[in-house]
């Protein structure tokens, strides 16, 4: 009889025994593997690389693999008793005995063509193709039997039982079946010592737009509902939306301007950005320092009353204070922006955009905690102390008057427009994952009965747009282990298919005859209709390059008279549309011209500010 | 016994064991296992071999050298790996793939071989290089 390498009498002490040695190889490659079913047709596998772009509009399949994700879960959970070399012999056996069950039609097949044509030319050349990968397959099996006394006795066991003069057929049945037989028995022996520890394993989705999470439905993984039915539309074109028409107004604006007054201006204007914010800061302090005097009147009423109504005012003081600290620093490295050390304008982009998302979190949590609290301070005193109530009523004021202030009306809109603005700028988002939490309806699957594939439908994401991130986290634990994050994947959603885009800007039109204009270009409101997208699923293409063409419509006015003339152009796009050329038509006029178009951060440049705010 | 894949070279006549080892092995196209010696455990070998050579349409088919020494300026003409060629005059036997290149060997060393043995001996010989 054959020698063992290692000998164990039942197959739990042989779990054992298994100690990790070549054990890394079942942890190769990632437990998810994502394909990507688009909306052509198209079916991309997403690799496995932490990070994805996929289309807007497409629907993910997600595959488990099931053996890196037990080697994964009991290296996390530290069970000895299961060890990666175990998890990677029962896969090894289960696959290569799928595999030799599947090869016997066509060993059938090479056998019964060689008995009826045996003379045949190439007719042993045939045959020992025919036959070789059933043999590989059985080596497979034998190899592994060789280190498992159990299951080489199994496959004596199982050639004892067919008869002499059998076709070899069944002798490859018998073999193969014996090994799934065997690979099955260790699969519920490693699944029970997991079930045992409480092993649990979970799939989550989120999808992140403007540093926002919502919990995505993955089926069979989640008891979420399903999301909104939303397609991005690739096709049509729509008449310009409220916002659109509005930036087409600021764009006609800002070439009034510089056409009356020079291209000096459009950079004057350029400079409002962090003067913008400065000045909502500015309006901040301001909240914070009437709030403090208020708080102050309220001390004061109170005097030495009693500790309840003490602490309340000590903890809406020490909230006030932090908050003036807080927004005093910021306005001040805004005051300063210009002699502030950024390091590059996308430096200054970036962290304009955090400050400014920090600060409205901020200030909304702020002004709601002061509301609460104050609130709370009026119900603790009596209503004869009536100058006591009355200096209370009077900090309530104010402070929802700087709610107003910081966070409704144009306040708002003016955070609004420089968030979108400078979102729009910045190449991608900075997503914390960390902070992406497991929701109580994300269902805990032990292994032997977590399904071994889901599918996202974007689609089913509701409303999103490109530059949105989808993130997918599989994380396990156990009774006595907290959870941890086994795999993290996220895909960005960009317009990878082709589709049509607008944009809105300026243009600067070089006519190519003469013309009343006085200068060499006349600076004119323009929309672009862009064919874009054309498969490239690349990161820099889709973030920065994003390259279009089509037509460009714009209101010229070439013999300035006031009067727009309609100019019809082929356009070119690149860099996210900042930057456009082309050469065009002027209908109304006759006349050719050569244009550069930039699309402007027009949210930026249409800040209002305040009536005693020196212009830059 | 009953052997219905089996060979069984001559002991009394050297030169038809040699000519009808050669004509197995050179002129038709099979998977061998030849079995090398006499006694009992080559018997069990033989017996093993000839269960898992199937049935009569399958090209594998065993020889027993009961007198491997008869066979010997045969066995010195076959392909195969210099260490397996090696190990030969002290085996219990060896396998053969269809192009007339011996693949395995199971050494004296070795147990008797059983069924699973003995399938290894014929999957190698069948088996891509």
């Amino acid at each position: 009889m054959m020698r063992f390498k290692h000998r164990s009498r039942i197959p739990v002490i042989c779990l054992t025994l298994w100690v990790a040695g070549a054990g890394a190889l079942a942890e190769q490659g990632p437990v998810l593997k994502l394909e990507e079913l688009d909306d052509d047709g198209k079916t991309t596998t997403l690799g496995e690389k932490p990070l994805a772009i996929v289309d807007i509009n497409s629907e993910i399949k997600v595959q488990l693999d099931s053996t890196v994700l037990e080697a994964r879960v009991t290296r996390l959970l530290g069970d000895k008793a299961v060890s990666d070399e175990l998890i990677k012999k029962v896969s090894a056996l289960k696959n290569v005995s799928q595999k030799g069950l599947e090869l016997i039609g066509p060993l059938t097949q090479a056998l019964k063509q060689y008995a009826e044509n045996s003379e045949a030319p190439d007719a042993v050349k045939a045959l020992s193709r025919g036959i070789a990968p059933s043999a590989n397959a059985i080596l497979e099996v034998i190899a592994v039997a060789e280190n498992d006394r159990i299951l080489y006795t199994r496959l004596n066991a199982a050639l004892e039982a067919i008869p002499r003069g059998a076709p070899r057929t069944m002798q490859n049945r018998a073999l193969f079946e014996a090994a799934a037989a065997y690979a099955d028995e260790l699969k519920q022996t490693i699944d029970e010592l997991l079930r045992k520890e409480g092993a649990y394993v979970q799939l989550g989705a989120w999808i992140i737009q403007d540093g926002q999470d919502r919990p995505l439905h993955l089926r069979g993984f989640d008891e979420y509902p399903e999301g909104d039915f939303f397609v991005v539309d690739r096709w049509t074109i729509v008449p310009l939306s409220e916002s659109q028409k509005k930036q087409l107004k600021d764009a006609m604006d800002i070439a009034r301007t510089v056409n009356e007054k020079g291209i000096g201006e459009l950079f004057k204007t350029a400079r409002v950005a962090p003067g913008a914010v400065a000045d909502i800061l500015a309006h901040a302090a301001e909240c914070a320092q009437g709030i403090e005097a208020k708080l102050a009147s309220v001390q004061t009423a109170a005097g030495a009353t009693v500790e309840s109504i003490r602490n309340s005012l000590n903890t809406a003081g020490k909230e006030q204070q932090e908050y003036k600290n807080y927004v005093l620093s910021l306005r001040d490295k805004y005051d300063s922006v210009s002699t502030t050390g950024f390091s590059s304008g996308a430096a200054l982009l970036e962290s304009t955009y955090s400050d400014l998302v920090e600060f409205q979190q901020k200030t909304k949590s702020f002004v709601e905690s002061q509301l609460r609290l104050l609130n709370d301070l009026q119900g603790k005193v009596e209503a004869s102390a009536s100058q006591l109530q009355t200096a209370i009523q009077e900090a309530v004021k104010v402070v929802q008057a700087c709610r107003e202030k910081s966070l409704e009306g144009p306040a708002a809109d003016s955070i609004a427009g420089l968030t979108d603005t400078l979102k729009t700028i910045r190449l991608s988002q900075e997503i914390n994952t960390a902070v992406l939490e497991f929701g109580e309806e994300v269902l805990k699957h032990t292994l032997d009965k977590i399904p071994q594939s889901t599918e996202l439908n974007l689609k089913r994401a509701g409303l999103r747009k490109a530059g949105d991130a989808v993130v997918l986290k599989l994380a396990a634990g156990s009774a006595q282990r907290q959870r941890q994050v086994l795999e993290e994947r996220r895909l960005d959603l960009y317009r990878v298919l082709p589709h049509i885009e607008m944009a809105i800007g300026i243009i600067f039109a070089d006519p190519t005859e003469s013309t009343e204009v006085e200068s060499r270009f006349q600076v004119a409101p323009s929309y672009s209709i862009l064919l874009k997208g054309f498969g490239d699923r690349g990161v820099t293409y889709n973030r920065l390059l994003t390259p279009g063409f089509g037509v460009n419509v714009s209101a010229l006015d070439f013999n300035k008279d006031d009067t727009p003339e309609l100019g019809i152009a082929v356009v070119g796009s690149l860099f996210r549309d900042y930057f456009q050329v082309g050469y065009g038509y002027n209908i109304n006029e006759d006349a050719d011209y050569w244009f550069f178009g930039l699309r402007l951060p027009l949210g930026t440049f249409t800040l209002p500010r305040p009536e005693n705010d020196p212009q830059p | 016994m009953e052997l219905l894949k089996t060979t069984i070279l001559p002991t009394d006549d050297k030169r038809l064991a040699v000519d009808m080892f050669r004509q197995l092995i050179f002129d038709r196209p099979a998977v061998l296992i030849v079995v090398r010696g006499k006694d009992t455990e080559a018997e069990t070998f033989v017996q093993r071999a000839d269960r898992l050579a199937a049935d009569a349409s399958d090209p594998r088919w065993v020889v027993w050298a009961r007198r491997p020494e008869q066979v010997e300026e045969v066995v010195q003409q076959l392909k195969g790996a210099g260490n397996l060629l090696n190990e030969i005059p002290t085996s219990r036997g060896f396998s053969l793939s269809l192009s007339d290149e011996v693949r395995d060997v199971v050494t004296g060393s070795e147990p008797v071989p059983d069924l699973v043995r003995v399938l290894k001996a014929f999957a190698k010989a069948e088996a891509s290089l």
